[in-house]
C-alpha cells in the first residue's frame, strides 16, 4: 500500500519541483496498471500531457502567477463534457463523440491549471453500480482485480486507486461517486444539489445528480470542490453561492453530534457491519455524541430514487435518435430508423430503463409512480432536513463488499439494491461524503456522513477527524 | 415469473422509439414487470403521507437570463448529414450515409 | 414572440429570419447532450403583459413541463411547455378577450382557457414528394427554442368571420406590447377546432395568416355540413388547411391519443413573478389598442378613421402627438388614417414603419394652413401628401403649393387681357376656366400653385363663387 496526497503533490510542485517529473510519475502508473485496470475510456497523449508540464515549469520558474491546481492531473468521468477528448457516456451511441463545447467544471480546472489527463469508464450514461455495465468493458478494482470497483464513476475511483490521476471528477445521481469511493479506498463527495454546475455533464436523474469530487484523502476533496464549487448562470438549478473556501482544521470528536440512522445502518453485511461500528465507537469514546433514530420513511427511499431516476431517464435519452450522434439506424424510414438508431446505440439496462421510466410517466400510471415518487421524495427530504439540523448523519456505504465481476449481472434488483444506503442524499439534496475506514481481507470498506443543505464543511472536518483515526489518507495500491 | 402485460409493454415500446426483436420483448417484459412490483411500493407510501409533490429540491425560485453570449455550434462538425445548411435525415425512404 | 431578443432558453436570436439555416444554433437549441436551458427574462415579461391584457388570473409562479414526442424538428424530442395537469403551472389560467366587431362596430367577448409559453420546433422541407413521400427531410433548426405563446380561447366563437376578428385583435394586443410582429413571416399560427351541429370536433391546423383564418373555417363548416346533410357522420380528426388549394385535408388517418409523458422539467425551477408583475401591468395599461380606439373616438374622430388609426401604430403615434400640440381632431385623423395612409398604400410604402411617416411638426402645420384658409384641403391631398409619401424627410416648405404676391391684380389683368375667354366661360363653356387657370399661373411665373384656390378666385371674381 503506497500513500500520496494530491495536495503535497502541489506544495511539492510550488517548492520548485519539476511537473514533467510529476507527469512522467503518474504515467508510469498507468503504464502499470491501466492494461489490466481499465479505468480509462481516453487517455490524452503522453506527449500533449509533457508539454502542458513543461509550459508550468516555465510559467512558475518566470515567477508568474499560477492556477490552484497548477500541475495535478486530473481524470474527468466521460460524461462530462470536453472539447480535447471524446465524450461517449459509456455509450455506443456517442462512441466517438466530441462535444463542442466543455463542461463549466471543466473550464473551472483549466483556469486553475489543471491537466485533464483522460476521460474515465462508467456504467452506460451512469445506470449502474459496477462499471460493469460500460458499453465498452468493464472496469476493474485495482485492490482486487477479480472485483468491481463500484459505479457508475468506477472509472474515476480505480484511476485514484492506482494513483493514476491525482484528482478525478466524478457524477452523483444515487450514489455514483460514493459506492466507487467506498470500494477503493477512496474519498467521494456528493455536493449539496445546486453547488456544482451541472452545465455539460450528460443527465441521468437531473433533479438529483451533482457532479462530485473525488480524490485520495478528504483534503484533495476539499480542494477540487473550492474549483469546481460555485453560482454558474448556465444552469438554472445552481445555487446563488460564491466558490466555497474550507478551512481545513479537523473537527473535535467532543461536541460533535452524530445521528444512527436505523434505516441506513442496518442491513449491511457483517465486515461492513464491523469496521462501521468501530469508527462510531471510536468517535463515542473521544466524546462524541451519539444518539440512534428512526426514519421510517426511509424504507421507501430506494423505490422512490428509482422511479424518479428512470422517469427522468426516459426523457433526456429521448434526444438520441439518430440525427446529432454517431448511432445510426439503416432505415430510409424516418420511424424505423429511429428505432434502429436506439435499438444499436443503447445497451439492456438502459433500455430497461428508459421503458420503465416511460412506464412511470405515462398516462394512468403517472400518478401512481411517477408523481407518488414525487410525494414519497417530499416526506424524506423534510425527515432528512429536520434530523441535520440537529446532527450529522452516519451511513453505511454499501450494503456489501466490492463483488466480483459479473456476480450481479443476473438480475436488475440485486443491483438497485446497492445504493440503498446512498439514495437518501440524493432524494433530499444535501451533501454526503464516503471515505474509507478500513478493509477486510484486503477490500475496501467505507463509511458515509450526511449534513445538512451547504454544510460541506462540516463533512470536511468530521471526515478529516476520522482519517486522523484510521490513517487512511490519499492510500493506493502499490 | 411470467410477463403480465403485454399491451402495456407493446405501448411502451412504441412511446420508447425503440425496435427491439421478440426474444428482447419478452424478457424484458419479465424483467419490468418485477421492477414495477418493487416500485408500486411508492404508490402506497404516498397514500398514506398524503404529502405533496417535491420536483424541485429546494423551496427556491429560478433564474431568469438577461441576454449575453450565444456559443455559437457548427452543425457540419456533428457527425451528422448536412445538405445545402440543411440537417437531412431519412423521412420516407432515403438512406443516411453511415 | 417575435421581439423577445434571445430564444426561450439560449442566446441564440429570436428572430431568425433571413439567416442561414442552421446557423442560429447552439448547445441548448438542438439539445446537445450536457446543455441546460435557462429561461429569457424578456419572454416572461412580455407573456406576462400579455397575461394581464387579456384579464387572465396570473399565478404566484409558472413551472414549465416537457412534452415528449418524436419528430426530426424536435432536437431533444420533448418540447418544453407548460401542461398544467403534470406539475406544470400556465402563466394565464381563464383570461378573456373584448375584440372589436368592426362590421356592427361592437366589442365581443371570447373567454381564454389558458396561455402557455413553450419553445418553438425547427423549420422543416421536404424534397419531391413532399411530406407524404420526400425520402429525406431537411431540418433548419434557427427557429428551434423562440418563444412562442400558445392562447387557448373557449368555444365562444359563432362564425368564421368572429374567429377572424379575434385573432386579428389578439394579434393587434400583442403588437401593442411588444411582443410580436405579426407581419413577419411565421411570426404566428392559427390551429381551428370546428364544430359543426350533429359533429365531433374537427381541429384545423397550419393556418398562417388572419384572412386563412375566415376561409379555413368557412371550408371546414362547407364540408362538414355537407357530410352530416348526407347523412354522413363527422369524426374528431386533425385535418391540415392547405392555403394554395384553399381546403383541408387530412393529417393523421388514426387519431390516436398520444401520451406526451408530461412532467415538469428538472433543469428548470419555478419562476416567481412577483417582481414583474407591476412592470407588466403598466406595460399592459399604457397599450391597450382599446383604450386609444375610445380615446381617439372621444376626441370627435369617426369610429372608422379611429380604427384606422389604431390599426397602424405609427399613424396613432403621430395622430396623437399632432393633437396634443393642438392640431384639429377630425382634420388630422382625415389626413393621417386616410389620405396619408392611401398614399403609403399606393406607393407601396410600409406603413407600419415610422420612418415612412412625417414629422408632428409636418401634420400640425398643414392642418392649420387648411384650418385657416391658406389652403384647401384638397390642395393638401392632391399636392402636398403624394410628395411626403414619396419622402416623408423633405423640407415642408418645398412641397406646399406656393401663394404668389399680388394674385388678385394679377386675375384682374389676365381677365382683362383674355376677353374671349371669359366670355366663353361665362357663356358656359367649361373648358375656358382651364384656360384661365393656366394664364393665371403663367403670369404668376411659378408652377407649384394650387390650381383649384386659383380657380376659385377666378369664380369669385367673375361673379360666380360659392
Ligand atoms: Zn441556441
Amino acid at each position: 500500500m503506497k500513500s500520496r496526497e494530491a495536495w503535497q503533490e502541489l506544495e511539492k510542485i510550488r517548492e520548485g519541483r519539476d511537473v514533467v517529473g510529476h507527469v512522467e510519475e503518474v504515467l508510469a502508473r498507468v503504464e502499470k496498471w491501466e492494461g489490466e485496470v481499465k479505468a480509462y475510456i481516453s487517455l490524452e497523449i503522453p506527449e500533449l500531457l509533457r508539454q502542458r508540464g513543461e509550459e508550468l515549469e516555465r510559467r512558475l520558474r518566470k515567477g508568474e502567477k499560477v492556477g490552484k491546481l497548477a500541475g495535478l492531473l486530473v481524470s474527468v468521468k466521460d460524461n462530462i463534457c470536453t472539447t480535447a477528448l471524446p465524450t461517449t457516456a459509456g455509450s455506443r451511441m456517442l462512441d466517438g463523440y466530441v462535444s463542442p463545447y466543455n463542461a463549466t467544471v471543466v473550464e473551472r480546472l483549466l483556469a486553475e491549471d489543471a491537466i485533464v489527463i483522460g476521460k474515465t469508464n462508467l456504467d452506460e450514461f451512469a445506470m449502474g453500480s459496477t462499471t460493469e455495465l460500460s458499453a465498452f468493458w468493464p472496469t476493474r478494482n485495482p485492490w482486487d482485480l477479480t472485483r468491481v470497483p463500484g459505479g457508475s464513476s468506477g472509472g474515476s475511483a480505480s484511476s485514484l486507486a492506482y494513483g493514476g490521476a491525482d484528482l478525478s471528477l466524478g457524477s452523483d445521481t444515487g450514489g455514483s461517486a460514493r459506492l466507487p469511493a467506498a470500494y477503493t479506498a477512496t474519498v467521494g463527495l456528493k455536493p449539496t444539489y445546486g453547488l456544482v454546475s451541472r452545465y455539460g455533464l450528460i443527465p441521468y436523474g437531473n433533479s438529483l445528480e451533482q457532479i462530485s469530487p473525488m480524490a485520495r484523502s478528504v483534503r484533495d476533496v476539499a480542494l477540487l470542490l473550492e474549483v469546481i464549487g460555485g453560482w454558474d448562470a448556465r444552469d438554472a438549478t445552481s445555487l446563488r453561492v460564491g466558490s466555497p473556501v474550507f478551512s481545513l482544521e479537523p473537527a473535535e470528536a467532543r461536541g460533535q453530534k452524530i445521528c444512527l440512522v436505523k434505516e441506513m445502518v442496518e442491513g449491511a453485511e457483517e465486515p461492513v457491519e464491523k469496521l462501521f461500528w468501530n469508527v462510531v465507537e471510536k468517535l463515542s469514546s473521544e466524546g462524541a455524541e451519539l444518539e440512534e433514530v428512526r426514519i421510517p420513511v426511509l424504507s421507501k427511499a430506494l423505490p422512490t430514487y428509482y422511479t424518479i431516476a428512470f422517469a427522468e431517464a426516459a426523457s433526456n435519452l429521448a434526444r438520441y435518435a439518430g440525427i446529432f450522434y454517431p448511432s445510426k439506424g439503416s432505415s430510409g424510414i424516418w420511424e424505423e430508423y429511429v428505432g434502429e438508431a436506439r435499438a444499436k446505440g443503447f445497451g439492456r439496462e438502459v433500455k430497461r430503463r428508459i421503458l420503465m421510466g416511460v412506464y412511470a410517466l405515462s398516462e394512468g400510471f403517472r400518478d401512481e409512480f411517477y408523481v407518488a415518487a414525487t410525494r414519497v421524495r417530499r416526506a424524506i427530504r423534510d425527515e432528512v432536513l429536520k434530523l441535520t439540523r440537529r446532527c450529522i448523519i452516519a451511513a453505511q456505504a454499501s450494503p456489501i463488499l466490492p463483488p466480483r465481476i459479473g456476480e450481479r449481472l443476473d438480475d436488475p434488483l440485486k443491483l438497485y439494491y446497492m445504493d440503498m444506503y446512498t439514495v437518501v442524499a440524493n432524494l433530499a439534496g444535501v451533501p454526503a461524503l464516503v471515505q474509507p475506514i478500513g478493509f477486510s481481507h484486503g477490500l475496501p470498506v467505507g463509511i458515509q456522513w450526511i449534513a445538512g443543505p451547504l454544510e460541506e464543511q462540516k463533512l470536511i472536518s468530521l471526515g478529516l477527524l476520522v482519517e486522523s483515526l484510521t490513517g487512511l489518507a490519499g492510500v493506493m495500491v502499490d | 415469473m411470467e410477463c403480465k402485460d403485454k399491451e402495456v409493454m407493446e405501448k411502451l415500446v412504441e412511446i420508447a422509439k425503440i425496435s427491439l426483436n421478440e426474444e428482447e420483448r419478452k424478457t424484458l417484459c419479465d424483467e419490468l414487470s418485477r421492477i414495477a412490483e418493487y416500485l408500486k411500493a411508492v404508490g402506497e407510501a404516498a397514500r398514506e403521507l398524503g404529502t405533496e409533490p417535491l420536483y424541485y429540491v429546494w423551496d427556491l425560485g429560478g433564474p431568469l437570463r438577461d441576454g449575453g453570449e450565444s456559443h455559437r455550434v457548427d452543425v457540419r462538425e456533428l457527425p451528422t448529414k448536412v445538405k445545402d445548411g440543411h440537417i437531412a435525415v431519412p423521412w420516407r425512404g432515403g438512406r443516411v450515409e453511415e | 414572440m417575435t421581439e423577445a431578443g434571445s430564444k426561450l432558453f439560449c442566446n441564440c436570436k429570436a428572430n431568425y429570419r433571413g439567416m442561414e439555416p442552421n446557423t442560429n444554433v447552439c448547445p441548448v437549441c438542438i439539445g446537445l447532450p450536457g446543455a441546460l436551458p435557462v429561461v429569457n427574462r424578456k419572454s416572461v415579461e412580455l407573456a406576462l403583459a400579455a397575461s394581464l391584457a387579456f384579464s387572465c388570473s396570473t399565478p404566484e409562479y409558472i413551472v414549465f413541463t416537457r412534452k415528449h414526442y418524436f419528430y426530426p424538428d424536435l432536437p431533444k424530442n420533448y418540447q418544453i411547455s407548460m401542461y398544467e395537469r403534470a406539475g406544470g403551472v400556465p402563466i394565464c389560467r381563464g383570461g378573456r378577450v373584448r375584440y372589436l366587431d368592426i362590421h356592427a362596430w361592437e366589442w365581443k367577448e371570447c373567454r381564454l382557457r389558458r396561455i402557455n409559453i413553450e419553445e418553438d420546433p425547427g423549420k422543416t422541407v421536404y424534397g419531391e414528394g413532399g411530406i407524404l413521400r420526400s425520402a429525406e427531410a431537411y431540418v433548419d433548426y434557427n427557429r428551434s427554442g423562440v418563444p412562442l405563446l400558445e392562447i387557448i380561447t373557449e368555444p365562444d366563437l359563432g362564425s368564421a368571420r368572429e374567429a377572424r376578428q379575434l385573432v386579428e385583435y389578439v394579434l393587434l394586443v400583442l403588437e401593442y406590447l411588444g411582443v410580436t410582429n405579426p407581419r413577419l413571416e411565421g411570426a404566428f399560427r392559427v390551429d381551428a377546432n370546428v364544430s359543426v351541429e350533429g359533429g365531433e370536433r374537427v381541429e384545423v391546423k397550419n393556418i398562417g395568416s388572419t384572412l386563412d383564418v375566415e376561409r379555413a373555417i368557412n371550408y371546414e363548416i362547407m364540408r362538414q355540413s355537407a357530410i352530416l346533410s348526407s347523412g354522413g357522420k363527422v369524426e374528431r380528426e386533425t385535418r391540415h388547411w392547405d392555403a394554395e388549394r384553399g381546403s383541408t385535408r387530412p393529417l393523421r388517418q388514426k387519431e390516436q391519443e398520444e401520451d406526451y409523458l408530461y412532467f415538469p422539467d428538472p433543469d428548470l425551477p419555478p419562476i416567481f413573478l412577483r417582481e414583474m408583475v407591476d412592470r407588466a401591468r403598466s406595460l399592459a395599461a399604457l397599450n391597450d389598442p382599446s383604450a386609444l380606439f375610445a380615446q381617439v373616438v372621444e376626441l370627435g374622430v369617426s369610429k372608422e378613421m379611429a380604427w384606422s388609426l389604431v390599426t397602424t401604430r405609427p399613424a396613432l403615434e403621430l395622430f396623437l402627438q399632432s393633437v396634443k400640440r393642438g392640431a384639429d381632431p377630425q382634420l388630422s385623423a382625415r389626413l393621417i388614417a386616410v389620405d396619408y395612409k392611401g398614399e403609403l398604400r399606393e406607393k407601396n410604402r410600409d406603413p407600419y414603419d415610422p420612418s415612412s411617416w412625417p414629422a408632428t411638426e409636418y401634420v400640425t402645420e398643414l392642418v392649420r394652413l387648411v384650418k385657416e384658409g391658406v389652403y384647401t384641403y384638397d390642395a393638401v391631398k392632391g399636392i402636398v401628401l403624394p410628395k411626403l409619401a414619396e419622402n416623408p424627410m423633405v423640407d415642408l416648405k418645398s412641397v406646399l403649393p406656393q401663394r404668389a404676391e399680388n394674385l388678385d391684380s394679377i386675375i384682374d389683368e389676365v381677365l382683362k387681357r383674355e376677353e374671349r375667354a371669359v366670355k366663353d366661360y361665362l357663356s358656359g363653356k367649361a373648358q375656358a376656366m382651364n384656360y384661365l387657370v393656366g394664364a393665371v399661373i403663367k403670369a404668376t411665373g411659378k408652377k407649384a400653385l394650387d390650381p383649384r384656390a386659383i380657380r376659385e378666385a377666378i369664380e369669385k371674381r367673375l361673379g360666380r363663387g360659392s
